[in-house]
């Protein structure tokens, strides 16, 4: 998996379990009931979203630095990125946005689909969310080259943060 | 006309087209019996390479076109060889 790839895996995984816990902590801290279809439609709309956005945003990354690229090869043209090379760049953003679609569902249903289905145990749904991000932590800090302590709590805090904010927003109560 | 061999200074961006996608882009040209793509100069955005490419009855605009396509940019002809038989450059001595 190439380093584009493999950041649509982390920001799609990451995304899916915090927006999970934004829009559900409230529900799932209140102990209320939350059906599997409820927990898997909301996974899947979180996960579209952010796949939508990973695909505008990146392929607009992509055609400026192809731009600034074609700009420096030709400093007399207009710099305008030809329509091949635009499928190419718009090819890659998709298979990203695809991959972060995937995992957006994977990290949304971790929250939602464990406390749907242990039904009426919110700290056990909310401790294994945690636990993933702790684990994400470990991974990116060691494959960044950072400390996998700094990682994994960093990440934990975001976590915190979005269960707090997700309480008091009360999207799903 | 039977060209035979084109020398080309061609320039890329680091990471797109990679030299496979450029070398195979040039040798889908019918005509095109063998491509060598030596890197001359690398910056912090682009590359600069020395494409030389050998064959029979090869289409130079169609040659072009395909390297157009893959993103890099032809600056210039450097060497360009034609006809029956293959002529070398010799040097002129001043």
């Amino acid at each position: 998996m190439n380093s584009d790839l493999k950041f649509a895996f982390t920001i799609g995984t990451i995304d899916g379990i915090i927006t999970a816990l934004m829009i559900a902590s409230r529900a799932i801290l209140s102990n209320t009931q939350m059906s599997l279809s409820l927990s898997v439609r909301i996974a899947i709309g979180s996960s579209v979203v952010g796949a939508a956005s990973y695909l505008v945003a990146e392929y607009g990354k992509l055609r400026a630095e192809e731009r600034l690229i074609y700009k420096h090869l030709r400093p007399q043209g207009f710099g305008i990125v030809r329509r091949e090379v635009n499928i190419d760049l718009f090819a890659d953003a998709f298979k990203g946005g695809g991959i972060s679609m995937l995992m957006g569902f994977v990290g949304a249903s971790i929250p939602l689909i464990s406390y749907s289905l242990l039904n009426k145990t919110p700290y056990v749904s909310i401790a294994i969310s945690y636990a993933t991000l702790t684990t994400l932590g470990i991974v990116l800090g060691r494959k960044s080259g950072g400390s996998a302590m700094s990682w994994s709590v960093s990440l934990v805090i975001l976590g915190l943060l979005m269960t707090l904010l997700g309480y008091y927003v009360q999207v799903i109560s | 006309m039977n060209i035979r061999r084109l020398i080309l200074d061609v320039g890329k961006g680091l990471n797109r087209p990679t030299l496979v996608e450029l070398s195979e882009a040039i040798s889908s040209v019918k005509g095109v019996e063998g491509v060598n793509i030596s890197v001359t100069e690398i910056d912090m955005e682009t590359m600069g390479t020395n494409v030389t490419i050998e064959g029979n009855n090869m289409n130079f605009d169609e040659i072009i076109r395909k390297i157009d396509a893959t993103g890099a940019v032809v600056h210039s002809v450097d060497e360009i060889a034609a006809g029956s038989r293959l002529v070398e450059n010799i040097r002129r001595y001043q």
